[in-house]
């Protein structure tokens, strides 16, 4: 009973709040469409075929087709499956390693904060672009090297909120009132800061997102992405810059998709920056 | 005409699709000169009427009124706050800050002047005041603020201040603009009782002198009996009782009123006898030294609490007096465990028990527990009140958890709440209310001592009254002993049975509560005692005119502290520090009773206070 109330309160609250209710009513479809489009179509994302190439939208290829014949339809929700992969992906890795680092700094303080966050620094003092770029150049060009690449220094920028955070709750009464029920500093950090913090935590977790499938459609299209035939937004947009003049539309379809996904998670951020 | 004339005053707010009525139909008039006190508990809408009066109600509230206007406009009031600090600019000089004011107060000045005598004769005025002339006001107002060396003072920042001085500052702006109605919304109620009487003294002072009216806001029915020539009593939004001072303070009429009154004199005590001889804590000679990074490569030693020493016996409650920073917190959380003296022993029921850190077992835990002062902060504000109450006995308890609830809900109605509340979130409580869940939370693991940090000082008087009492049964009931502390003198007298007075991190007296007030040996307890505002015109008027101006000289390291202050000072006191002389039950740090300074005394000497 308590449960439902709860649940009812926080529809109450999306209801309200129209920013937020946007934008995960617009992440969702695109979620929905980059799972389910590559499923059902008849085409195939790498599938080429030379009959068809450089077609305009028609009702067989709803958004054209590639210089190889390759219907863009598909592969742009195919894109964004793999855009969505690296942008959740890298913020769930951050996200663990940012609070966990993060509120071991705050908490102890002293010579681990001063030790973690020094390392944050020099980590965050190399741009990611070489990271992912050396990664890339070793591992091959995967999803799972550019989710490394990303997170390598990706998580300084969490860490650092969440050590704030802890820093300013640690000093409170209600914490001391717990000590001095017997908790430990497990149960402190886990049931009385964390929760306290969520709400800047999440927030930024949020913003990461979009921050992170920037990232990629950006190494994409400079060519140290993600390697053909997969296709990632950015690769799509590459692909189709030497095109641009005679073909636009090759490059507008992705582009909207990404401004589109971009603009789903900024809004759900800024939904929830509101709220918080 | 009076100066401020309000009619029919109603102010709404509106919250959502909510209306609340906030103020209704209140008139009252000001005249020049008079000091006028609004009394009542918080929530009944004085600082509302100020707020409306000045213009500066926030959004979504509504003032509407038949007349609402001071004479010559909004520009001739100005406005002092409870809380100086959110105010001043913390990134400015206290004289930047005052220039300003004056500048902008000069500019609007002459501005008017010139369309006032555009057809008349010429008599302009310059546009701006020079730096000399601006510098030379400010000393001027300083001064009339109260501040000495105001030259030095000008340079310094508000944090640099002590909170007197920066309601003094506070007040030095509003004089800036040579206001005819001064507003002052609590402006004592952050400060120490000693301080205080110092700031309203000045107030009366600057009204005499400057023909001010002030409108006093305060829910401290001393501080409105010290000041005002007449009372407005407030509640729920209306003026329920109008009068002179005396008619309020010596023949109220409306019942309201009588009972504020009642609980402000706080008469009934509420001490218990001494339940046994049994010592439950004992600490020894304990100190703490905060190190302060005062600059880039040198470090302040700043001595918190200097070896004091401390026995509480079984069932009694022992009070803890004195104005804020001088230490009580860090005793209390000395005696808790969440600090660690730097020596000194503490010992429960003659076992040492060690701080949290140095690995105080949960049992001992247990045994020490604490109301913290801030309620709003003591509780976790993602908790319901029932997780709250749950976290000591899921640590503790080993018994079947069906019961907590059973435990949960009968202590929420020990301390007089209702069971249903145990499924709210703190917010949902009024202060009284977060305070008892604080003292419910702290019982839940059936402490033995219970350290209570102004566990009142944040509440209104009649609330106050109620949860003093609670505490009483509750002790009555389970024997526990309190180390009580307050910086409010009647709130201590009520509760314990022997108090410690403590000044710059020691006591300097101690003794049974009875003795301690009728008789006050050392110099510092007197000061404190003269201090308290009773709610009684005629002897609070007495008190502060009596007030002498604070020095803000600090004690050199190896001296009484209390020498700069005090008026029986010799020359011994500035060159060390006076320790704890027992007499009987009695223990004053004060050379006064020392025998190497005022004579040797026969056997059979018998102490009788000095001063």
């Amino acid at each position: 009973m308590r449960r439902l109330k709860s649940i009812y309160r926080k529809k109450n609250i999306i209801k309200k709040n129209k920013t937020l209710t946007f934008g995960i009513v617009l992440l969702c479809v695109l979620v929905l469409l980059s799972v389910f489009v590559p499923f059902f179509s008849p085409h195939s994302y790498s599938g080429q075929n030379a009959l068809v190439r450089n077609m305009g939208s028609s009702a067989l290829h709803w958004f054209g087709t590639d210089k190889f014949g390759r219907d863009i339809f598909v592969r742009v929700w195919y894109g964004t499956r793999i855009s969505l992969i690296v942008g959740l992906g890298s913020a769930a890795i951050c996200g663990v390693a940012g609070i966990l680092i993060g509120s071991a700094a705050g908490y102890r303080g002293g010579m681990a904060d001063m030790i973690l966050m020094r390392a944050a620094d020099i980590l965050d003092a190399i741009p990611s672009l070489l990271y992912v770029i050396l990664i890339t150049l070793t591992f091959g060009a995967n999803v799972g090297s550019i989710l490394t690449g990303i997170c390598i220094s990706g998580w300084t920028k969490i860490a650092r909120v969440v050590r704030g955070e802890v820093m300013r709750l640690k000093n409170l009464e209600f914490c001391d009132a717990s000590r001095l029920a017997g908790a430990g500093n497990v149960r402190i950090l886990f049931c009385h800061l964390l929760p306290n913090a969520s709400g800047q935590i999440i927030v930024n977790l949020v913003f990461f997102v979009p921050q992170a499938i920037f990232t990629e459609a950006f190494l994409s299209f400079v060519g140290v992405g993600i390697a053909a035939p997969q296709a990632s937004l950015g690769t799509l947009i590459s692909e189709a810059r030497s095109q641009m003049q005679v073909y636009p539309y090759q490059m507008i379809y992705p582009v909207m998709v990404l401004c589109l996904l971009i603009l789903s998670l900024n809004l759900i951020g800024t939904g929830l920056e509101k709220r918080a | 005409m009076s100066l401020l004339n309000v009619q029919n005053l109603t102010v709404q707010f509106y919250n959502k699709s909510e209306i609340h009525e906030a103020v209704r139909n209140v008139s009252f008039s000001v005249e020049s000169g008079e000091i006028v006190g609004i009394a009542g508990e918080s929530g009944s809408g004085k600082s509302t009427v100020m707020r409306a009066v000045m213009g500066l109600l926030p959004d979504g509230a509504e003032a509407s009124f038949e007349r609402c206007e001071i004479a010559g406009g909004r520009q001739k009031a100005a406005m002092v706050f409870q809380d100086p600090m959110t105010y001043l600019n913390p990134s400015v000089t206290v004289g930047r800050q005052l220039k300003e004011t004056i500048q902008v107060h000069y500019r609007r000045k002459a501005k008017r002047m010139k369309t006032d005598s555009r057809d008349g004769e010429n008599r302009s005025m310059r546009k701006r005041l020079s730096e000399n002339e601006l510098e030379s006001r400010v000393l001027e107002l300083l001064d009339m603020a109260g501040i000495r060396k105001g030259k030095e003072r000008m340079r310094q920042y508000p944090f640099e201040l002590s909170g007197g001085l920066r309601q003094r500052v506070v007040l030095a702006i509003a004089l800036a603009c040579e206001p005819e109605l001064l507003i002052a919304d609590e402006p004592t109620t952050a400060l120490d009782v000693t301080v205080q009487r110092q700031i309203l003294e000045r107030l009366r002072r600057i009204s005499a002198e400057m023909n001010m009216a002030v409108l006093l806001v305060s829910h401290d029915l001393g501080v409105i009996a010290a000041l005002a020539d007449r009372v407005l009593v407030m509640k729920d939004g209306q003026i329920v009782e109008a009068g002179s001072a005396g008619d309020i303070f010596y023949a109220p009429e409306t019942e309201y009123t009588k009972e504020l009154l009642r609980s402000a004199a706080g008469k009934s005590a509420l001490v218990g006898k001494m339940v046994s001889d049994r010592e439950t804590l004992k600490i020894e000679k304990i100190t703490k030294k905060f190190r302060i990074a005062a600059g880039m490569f040198y470090k302040k030693e700043n001595n918190a609490v200097n070896n004091v020493s401390i026995r509480i016996y079984e069932g009694e409650t022992f009070g803890l007096v004195g104005e804020s920073g001088c230490g009580k917190t860090t005793l209390a959380r000395i005696v808790t465990g969440l600090l660690e003296p730097d020596s000194g022993a503490l010992h429960y029921k003659g076992v040492p028990f060690p701080s949290l850190k140095k690995g105080r077992t949960k049992e001992q835990t247990r045994k020490i527990q604490m109301v913290f002062q801030d309620c709003s902060a003591s509780l976790d504000p993602r908790c319901t009140v029932r997780e709250i109450l749950k976290e000591p006995l899921r640590i503790h308890k080993t018994e079947d958890p069906g019961e907590w609830d059973e435990q949960i809900e009968d202590m929420l109605v020990h301390v007089g709440l209702q069971k249903k509340d145990a499924d709210k979130y703190p917010h949902a409580f009024s202060g009284g209310q977060r305070q008892r869940i604080s003292i419910a939370r702290a019982l839940m693991p059936e402490p033995e001592l219970l350290v209570l940090d102004e566990p009142v000082s944040a509440l209104d008087v009649t609330i106050q009254g109620q949860i003093l009492q609670m505490l009483r049964q509750i002790q009555k009931e389970k024997g526990i002993s309190y180390l009580f502390i307050s910086h409010d003198l009647s709130v201590v007298r009520r509760m314990s049975s022997r108090i410690g007075v403590m000044f710059a991190g020691g006591f300097v007296e101690t003794g049974k509560t009875k003795q301690v007030y009728e008789d006050p040996w050392h110099p510092y307890t007197k000061e404190l005692l003269a201090a308290e505002l009773s709610p009684e015109p005629k002897k609070a008027k007495k008190r502060i005119s009596s007030v002498t101006e604070e020095t803000e000289e600090p004690a050199r390291k190896a001296s009484c502290p209390y020498a700069p202050r005090c008026g029986y000072v010799m020359e011994c006191c500035r060159k060390e520090r006076p320790g704890l002389y027992q007499f009987g039950d009695r223990e004053v740090a004060c050379f006064l009773y020392s025998e190497e300074h005022t004579g040797k005394r026969s056997a059979g000497y018998r102490m009788t206070s000095q001063i």
